[in-house]
């Protein structure tokens, strides 16, 4: 008995990592050290990488066809990506402490002090973004102690770089 | 005729001493009809040899696995059983099996632990584990292998240097270059 072959697969996102810790029954796996997820659209480097299932026991019913079975009728409720966190995606640049993926919401939250996103039209820091995937737009809140930050370049010219020296 | 009834009693003893020296020669060198199996069972110290294997084995009072095989052979002075074909069924503490099969296995009488080999496969409801080679320690009650595994599912493959799988909980850790993937279209963010 040999195992099957990997797959191509576009939508397949590909992990790396130096663990996997997968725990069958608690609907939980959890990549560790090192970790990169590469996904058809968005790079995440992490330390610490936890995908949460939810049983779904409608997974079998017909018509269920977008839903994601990850081999056990289950599919991915919550992706938690945490520790030196860098998202690529759109040509952006996001950089925080944690970032949380919700399936249900179809936003990803950056948590925690002087998260960024930057992108060709500029940068914008606070406390927590939320990245909205479906309009594809962006909520900034401040902790109270620091203000939101954004540097806009309207041209979308200027390197966010230039502006910080 | 005084001398002829004395020789003639030296030379049938003579004639029958030789015969009996010849008899005793042939004796000797002949080999010993023993049937071939049993030599080599001598020689490979297998003490007892079944086939059709069937064997449950209890811990606290609860069946923790049970082991089928082809064939199982005691090899009393290794304190060990070496098995054919074998399967191994394990139980979680909720009654979840998870399916063992390998091509040889060899349990040591005196520990519990045993070696698998020979495409190994660990099947249970949540994910199959592939490798060459797996090791399982009764006293902690888990599967290790220090080769290279395959772990899969509906949609996910990983492979890893090494791996413990604790039978008792369930839990599975993939240690050293995990690489693969998710098939993943909530990921996708569309």
């Amino acid at each position: 008995d040999t195992p099957p072959p990997p797959q191509d697969d576009a939508k397949a996102i590909h992990i790396s990592a130096d663990r996997l810790v997968s725990e069958s029954r608690a609907d939980y796996a959890e990549f560790t050290g090192n970790v990169r997820a590469v996904g058809e659209k968005f790079d995440i480097q992490a330390d610490t990488l936890q995908v949460f299932y939810s049983p779904a026991p409608d997974t079998q019913a017909p018509g269920t066809a977008n839903r994601l079975d990850t081999g056990t009728g289950k599919t991915v409720r919550e992706i938690i990506a945490t520790g030196n966190v860098t998202i690529l995606f759109d040509d952006k640049v996001a950089k925080t402490d944690q970032a949380v993926y919700s399936r249900e919401s179809g936003r990803v939250v950056l948590m925690g002090p002087g998260s960024t996103v930057t992108g060709k039209s500029g940068r914008i820091s606070g406390d927590t973004i939320t990245l909205h995937t479906e309009t594809e737009s962006v909520t900034v809140i401040s902790g109270g102690e620091t203000r939101v930050q954004a540097v806009i370049h309207p041209d979308g010219s200027k390197n966010d770089d230039q502006t910080e020296k | 005729m005084r001398y002829t009834r004395p020789i003639s009693l030296f030379l049938m003893i003579t004639v029958f001493a030789a015969l009996g020296a010849v008899i005793y020669l042939l004796v000797q060198s002949r080999p010993l009809s023993v049937p071939p199996a049993a030599t080599e069972q001598a020689d490979t110290g297998v003490d007892i040899s079944m086939t059709g294997v069937s064997q449950t084995f209890v811990q606290e009072g609860r069946i923790s696995h049970t082991l089928t095989a082809d064939t199982a052979s005691l090899l009393a002075r290794d304190k060990k059983a070496v098995f054919e074909n074998v399967t191994l069924t394990f139980l979680a503490e909720d009654g979840t099996p998870s399916v063992v099969t390998a091509k040889q296995g060899e349990l040591s009488t005196e520990t519990g632990d045993a070696t698998l080999s020979g495409g190994v496969v660990v099947e249970n409801r949540a994910r199959k584990i592939y490798a060459q080679t797996l090791h399982y320690n009764d006293n902690r009650h888990i599967l290790y292998s220090v080769e290279p595994v395959v772990v899969t599912g509906d949609s996910f493959r990983f492979t890893g240097n090494s791996m413990t799988f604790d039978m008792t909980s369930g839990k599975a850790v993939l240690s050293g270059n995990v690489t693969g993937r998710i098939t993943d279209d909530a990921l996708a963010l569309q």
